[in-house]
């Protein structure tokens, strides 16, 4: 990354722990969803986040869209601090960051029609004020998703699943934001849809000048989308770096056995694949020192009692493991 | 030559609605022989569930109907009666589900679920089934089976539970095991687990797989053989080797390029349009309407199975100067 | 496309709401009765007529009449009207405020746990003793009693929506429309009252019917019309004093009672059984 590139989006030490219901006289437990979490997104390009079920790759985005209210750290959005905004002070604010989540079903309001749809976000943020200039609008986004301009009565069940994802597309775009963050935006949808849905949003990336946050579980989605990749594990990003480091020079044991575990349709099968043993330990007791370590076989003692720092392997390329400083 | 334990003859299924009654297979005809695995392919309404399902005869009937031969070691099991059925199921054909979740008793121990698979379907006495039950969740790879026996569903992972599935699924050691989307629900680090899992296992115990996936990287992991399904027609079926490096079908080979690749960013393909859904199948080739190649005959003539050679057949005009299959 | 004929799609119909159909039509008969009561009785529901008391069903007066002389027949057509329309204005009051306690509970947790432990107190008595007492205390006038049929009935339709908002709440087009920039009222009322919309309009058939039946209760047990309004409750409440020499005096209200619970009790399910996708 060139060092001159905007920030549009600061996240630093960023901790979203949710309460558990303890038992009386216990002490108060708590899942650590997004522990202490810290990165950068520049302005144009497409940060992926990739990570098991489980990691906190969800918490962290609502987080830095504020639909959580973070327990403790900063998120810096176009320079404006909104980690502690009260809700109310935040309305202005989101119109410049959308959302696209996983699930066109369930997130479209399956009563209303899709010009209504559209239209929705611009009446909340008073945007294009004549019922005229909304419909111009409408039928241009619609123009942008590729979707047909008769069908601006239709309800939403009434669209196929990849058709239902371009109008949420094109509702997340209505407000002209700079950011749009893709929550698994492709994974619902089948096989030959996908790579429409992929190409349309890169398309329009380049189009609006937009900004991604794109979260998936899919590396060769993440591969193919993204400028930058972070890989969560356990509520932190244990791996953060250009595309390149991260598929063709990762550092770190996880993201390494998560690359070999991909099944791939194409070039030479996995010959070695590295088999993690066990589960995902539970968030709301993680083991101590690094995350990792209870299903590395690298894990030596020195990572059970101390927690590994993010270390600078270059470029931006960092990775929070004890056996990179040594080597 | 290998022997068959399956043979499904011409199956073909509707489903019978207030107007209309869609058919949802369409003349569907596949072998699988013993101890390989044969992987079932194709996008979400293509028919792959619904002809396990019939396999088991876990349909119900009506609104289905279903028509045509499920042989399994020769024997009709669309004729049998239920009662004989039913021994069938589990005994000698298992199953295993996306969601173990569903499919486990939620109020009882694991272990006990597992000992009365063998009470039920061998007779064992009750110790003898707590041994047996322990020695399964051992052979299934699972960590310390004697506690893990003495959990509920509720407490174990989705992976650790679907490994409990596979071991009840093969605690009989049927011949035939039926695995509907399997690792679908798994993040993929478990994934690789339960995936190199039932490869060692059907090696253990020589057990013929149908593996139903929407995943085609999951097929090339771990099938033998690979049938495509599309609007409830089988559009190709080759070895896995041979269908990875030779996609012929115009549906396969636009699946296999709309798929990102890895170390390449070019625009990927598309295969324009969507899937159909049923009782709108496309009355010629079921492709057509989506397929660049498709000319007026692909419209109005259904193609056959085209054999092309090396146990790959295409159902598609391209191919037409080759021998029926 | 094949052309699908009407008579197959009324069929298709009957077979799916059989329910819709014998519910409406009892209820719609019970309406038109109380609507066009005076031209379907030539006798006044008050009027007494001592030289003929306690006579048996005859041309003249055809369910008979009571100790007073009047015409049973007349009693029970005129009995619809106040049961009718009562029960429809307390199940009105008790859906309009439950919904609105509800979205309030549902996004104002402070809130939640005063009302809903108020009204979880109230659920606790049983209706029958609750409506007693409530009718006891404030009187029996058409507005007290309306009252206390909204109180009775206020904790099923707030618990609802309750859990609805509750639910929709980490729905994602919720998530959405925060991450838009909305704000919490529009939230209620563009996307969250009209989820529950369907179910309101499914209560009001089982809720009518709970209503005319709490209503005949409570005239039944004295605390309820005020007297001179002729309702079926009152009307089997003091036939029942002569129900061994005069049967058909509690039988007939009984019967219309039955029927128009049964009617609504029909059609609410019916409409349950349309509207939830998840029967279907």
């Amino acid at each position: 990354m060139e060092p001159d590139k905007k920030i549009l989006l600061k996240v630093r030490n960023l901790k979203q722990w949710f309460p558990v219901n303890s038992l009386l006289l216990e002490k108060k437990k708590y899942v650590k969803a997004v522990n202490d979490v810290s990165f950068d997104l520049y302005e144009g390009e497409t940060l992926g986040i990739a990570g098991e079920s489980g990691c906190g790759k969800s918490t962290l985005i609502r987080s830095c869209l504020r639909l959580l209210k973070p327990t403790d750290g900063s998120i810096e959005f176009d320079g404006q601090e909104i980690a502690n905004k009260k809700l109310r002070a935040l309305r202005p604010i989101r119109k410049d960051m959308q959302i696209i989540f996983q699930d066109p079903y369930a997130s479209l309001d399956g009563r209303w029609k899709v010009g209504r749809l559209l239209e929705e976000p611009m009446i909340i943020n008073k945007i294009c004020s004549s019922k005229k200039e909304r419909k111009e609008k409408v039928n241009e986004l619609l123009e942008a998703v590729s979707i047909s301009q008769e069908y601006i009565n239709r309800f939403p069940h009434e669209f196929s699943g990849g058709q239902r994802q371009r109008i949420a597309i094109a509702s997340a775009l209505a407000t002209d934001p700079k950011l749009i963050v893709c929550d698994e935006p492709v994974s619902a949808l089948d096989v030959s849809v996908r790579a429409q849905v992929l190409n349309l949003l890169r398309d329009l990336q380049v189009s609006r000048k937009l900004t991604y946050i794109f979260v998936s579980h899919d590396m060769s989605v993440i591969e193919y989308i993204c400028d930058r990749v972070a890989i969560m594990y356990l509520g932190k990003i244990v791996e953060i770096g250009s595309r390149k480091a991260i598929f063709e020079e990762s550092a770190h044991p996880y993201t390494k056995a998560l690359l070999s575990a991909v099944p791939k349709v194409s070039g030479e099968k996995n010959a070695e694949r590295i088999i993690l043993e066990g589960d995902i330990p539970s968030p709301v007791d993680p083991p101590s020192g690094c995350v990792f370590r209870t299903r590395c076989k690298y894990a030596t003692e020195k990572c059970a009692c101390e927690e590994p720092k993010m270390c600078d392997l270059g470029d931006g390329h960092m990775a929070a493991c004890h056996l990179i400083g040594k080597a | 030559m290998e022997e068959k334990i399956l043979s499904i003859k011409d199956l073909n299924l509707w489903f019978d609605g207030d107007y209309s009654s869609p058919q949802i297979l369409k003349n569907i005809n596949f072998d699988v022989y013993k101890g390989e695995t044969l992987g079932i392919a194709g996008e979400s309404g293509c028919g792959k569930s619904v002809t396990s399902l019939s396999v088991l005869r876990l349909l119900k009937t009506p609104p289905a109907r279903i028509k045509g031969e499920i042989e399994f070691n020769g024997q009709n099991l669309l004729d049998l009666p239920m009662k004989e059925m039913q021994g069938i199921r589990g005994n000698k054909i298992a199953m295993i589900f996306q969601e173990p979740m569903t499919s486990l008793n939620p109020l009882f121990k694991v272990g006990y679920q597992l000992e009365e698979v063998f009470r039920l379907h061998q007779g064992l006495d009750k110790e003898e089934a707590k041994k047996k039950a322990i020695e399964m969740l051992d052979a299934v790879r699972i960590p310390l089976p004697e506690q893990r026996a003495k959990e509920y569903p509720f407490q174990l992972s989705g992976g650790m539970r679907q490994r409990v599935m596979i071991a009840m699924a093969l605690s009989c050691r049927p011949e035939l095991l039926i695995a509907d989307e399997p690792t679908t629900a798994l993040d993929v680090t478990i994934q690789a687990q339960v995936l190199d899992l039932m490869k060692k296992l059907q090696k253990e115990f020589g057990t013929a797989i149908m593996f139903i996936t929407h995943d085609l990287g999951v097929i090339r992991e771990v099938c033998d053989r690979v049938v495509i399904m599309y609007c409830g027609e089988i559009v190709e079926t080759a070895k896995v080797e041979e269908l990875f490096k030779n996609p012929s079908h115009p549906y396969t080979h636009g699946l296999l390029s709309t798929l990102p690749h890895s170390g390449s960013r070019e625009r990927l393909e598309t295969i324009p349009g969507m899937v159909p859904p049923a009782g709108k199948f496309p009355s010629g080739c079921v492709f057509a309407p989506r397929c660049k190649h498709a000319c007026d005959k692909c419209i109005k003539n259904k193609p056959e199975l085209y054999d092309i050679g090396n146990g790959h057949s295409v159902r598609c005009f391209l191919f037409e100067d080759k021998e029926v299959n | 496309m094949e052309k699908i004929s009407t008579a197959k799609k009324i069929r298709v119909f009957i077979k799916h709401n059989g329910r819709i159909i014998i519910g409406g039509t009892l209820v719609f008969l019970m309406i038109m009765m109380a609507f066009f009561a005076p031209l379907l009785t030539k006798y006044d529901p008050n009027g007494t007529d001592i030289y003929s008391r306690f006579e048996g069903p005859s041309q003249e007066h055809f369910l008979g009449t009571d100790g007073s002389g009047t015409d049973l027949w007349s009693q029970i057509v005129y009995g619809a009207r106040a049961s009718l329309l009562i029960a429809f204005i307390a199940q009105i009051f008790t859906m309009a405020i439950g919904a609105t306690l509800g979205l309030v509970c549902g996004f104002f947790p402070k809130v939640d746990k005063v009302v809903m432990r108020i009204l979880e107190a109230i659920n606790s008595l049983p209706t029958i003793l609750l409506i007693f007492v409530l009718g006891m205390v404030f009187g029996s006038s058409y507005f007290n009693l309306i009252l206390t049929l909204v109180i009775a009935g206020l904790f099923g339709p707030t618990r609802y929506v309750r859990a609805q908002v509750l639910s929709l709440r980490q729905k994602e087009f919720v998530e959405r429309e925060v991450a838009m920039g909305a704000g919490t009222l529009r939230i209620m009322w563009m996307h969250v009252l009209p989820q529950c919309s369907s179910y309101l309009l499914v209560t009001l058939g089982s809720g009518l019917s709970s209503k005319i039946m709490s209503l005949a209760s409570m005239s039944f047990l004295g605390v309820g019309l005020p007297s001179g309004v002729p309702n079926w409750g009152t009307l089997i409440s003091s036939g029942q004093s002569v129900l061994m020499m005069y049967p058909y005096l509690v039988f007939y209200p009984m019967l219309a009672l039955a029927i128009t619970i049964f009617g609504f009790s029909m059609l609410g399910d019916g409409l349950r059984d349309l509207f939830d996708p998840t029967t279907n």
